[in-house]
């Protein structure tokens, strides 16, 4: 595998994991939301 | 007017070289394409200002309505079609190798351009009429038609393939726009 | 919680099989990986309009300004997808044919497609009124998908004659090799479940948001 593969796929990985967490990010903050709303 | 002033700088431009087909082909249906988006794009505007809505609404069925405004816009750039096709053949030196079809691919792709046209400008008129919202929305509902068009223009102008599928597609394109049209126009018409 | 964890390992696992399990494609050696990427994109992109359409004909049947809300979200969602469609097979029209951009059938067709979001987006911001806005985008909805059977069938046969190439179709599953199918299908799955959740947590953001709305107009007149 050369550099560059590593490379791209190494920005692939942590682009993808980025949004990723991000989402799960927002899920959570969502599900505090509207158990908040249920109270 | 705006297509005799393109035609004119294009022409004066091109210095009397003569165009590839491609070229021309696609020359001669944008600024149809933009004449009309200029035209057309009031065809409903007026009404909406003058408050004459109301009265057509009772007066007539959306699809008189609908049907009346697609005849006078087609007669309009039927119009323009006779102003700007023979100017375009004799500045551009354009060379039709099959001059019936090529009327036919005019005719049709003209018709097909006042219809879909008739139509966004509906919504448009409804949403604001600003310039260009017309242009926007027209141009991906139109581009079938004009690469239809263009492409078969091209042809006709060098002869060198069937030309019949071409025609069919266009005379299609007119069916489903119109037929499309006269379902949705009444969602746009009726408040 | 689950599914999302599953997704989440399911599309790491999809990108490291695209560089390290499945083999480089034949004539494009290693950019022809980004196929992975770029169909699945292409795909959704496609079938998010369809569904943005189809709530768009719900709405202008029964007036329901909640069809009106998954009408927009599925077109937000549906240009995300569509912009990375696009770009990627920028990416791989530059190794392939040479450059970013030539009017390749399939290229146009993403191109209109984007053309046909921004439309919708415009048109929307136009209108101020709700009901009045919903009402025409979901015309417009409806008009410009028909241009899309158009394009799909049309345009390759007019333009076949001109451009050799478009191998699309036949990559799609009968000439790719065996161990890409597999990543591109897995891959296909993974962009699938990634819209449905972005959709769903798009969709509770908003009704929260407007509940919220309500609450805040409730207190308000109930302080008068």
């Amino acid at each position: 595998m050369s550099d560059e593969l590593i490379f791209v796929l190494a920005v692939t990985l942590i682009t993808w994991l980025g949004l990723f967490l991000y989402l799960l990010r927002l899920e959570l903050k969502l599900k505090e939301a509207e158990r908040r709303e249920e109270i | 007017m705006f297509a005799i002033t393109t035609l004119v700088a294009v022409s004066f431009s091109v210095g009397g070289a003569v165009l590839d087909a491609d070229l021309s082909a696609a020359l001669l249906w944008l600024i149809l394409f933009f004449t009309s988006m200029a035209g057309l794009s009031r065809a409903f505007v007026q009404e909406e200002e003058a408050g004459t809505v109301t009265a057509l609404r009772l007066a007539a069925r959306p699809d008189a309505v609908f049907i009346g405004k697609y005849l006078f816009n087609v007669t309009l750039l039927f119009s323009l079609d006779v102003l700007v096709v023979p100017l375009f053949w004799v500045l551009l030196q354009q060379t039709v190798a099959l001059p019936l079809s090529f009327l036919a691919v005019v005719l049709l792709g003209t018709a097909g351009l006042a219809g879909a046209s008739t139509m966004v400008a509906a919504i448009v008129a409804k949403a604001g009429a600003r310039g260009p919202l017309m242009t926007v929305l027209a141009f991906p509902v139109l581009l079938p038609l004009l690469l239809g068009a263009i492409s078969s223009t091209r042809t006709c102008f060098v002869g060198d393939k069937a030309i019949a599928a071409d025609l069919l597609f266009l005379f299609c394109y007119n069916g489903v726009a119109l037929t499309a049209s006269l379902l949705l126009f009444p969602y746009v018409w009726d408040e | 919680m689950f599914w999302q964890i599953l997704l989440g390992i399911w599309m790491t696992a999809v990108i490291l099989a695209s560089f390290l399990y499945m083999p480089a494609t034949q004539g494009l050696g290693q950019t022809g990986r980004i196929i992975v990427y770029h169909v699945p994109a292409a795909w959704l992109a496609v079938l998010a309009y369809l569904i943005s359409m189809l709530n768009a004909v719900g709405y202008l049947r029964r007036g329901e300004l909640r069809l009106d809300r998954q009408a927009r979200i599925n077109a937000e969602l549906g240009t995300v997808f569509c912009l990375v469609a696009t770009v990627t097979g920028a990416i791989w029209s530059r190794a392939a044919w040479g450059w970013y951009w030539n009017w390749d059938p399939r290229q146009t067709s993403i191109a209109v497609l984007l053309l046909i979001y921004t439309a919708y987006f415009v048109l929307r911001s136009a209108v101020s009124d709700q009901a009045r806005r919903a009402r025409l985008s979901a015309v417009y909805s409806v008009l410009a998908f028909l241009t899309v059977p158009f394009l799909v069938f049309v345009v390759p046969r007019v333009y076949a004659s001109l451009h050799p190439d478009l191998i699309n179709l036949e990559q799609g599953s009968f000439d790719m090799d065996r161990k890409m199918l597999v990543v591109f299908l897995a891959s296909l799955a993974g962009f699938t479940g990634l819209y449905a959740w972005m959709y769903k947590l798009v969709a509770r953001l908003e009704n929260l948001l407007d509940k919220l709305e309500q609450q805040k107009r409730g207190e308000a007149e109930s302080e008068r």
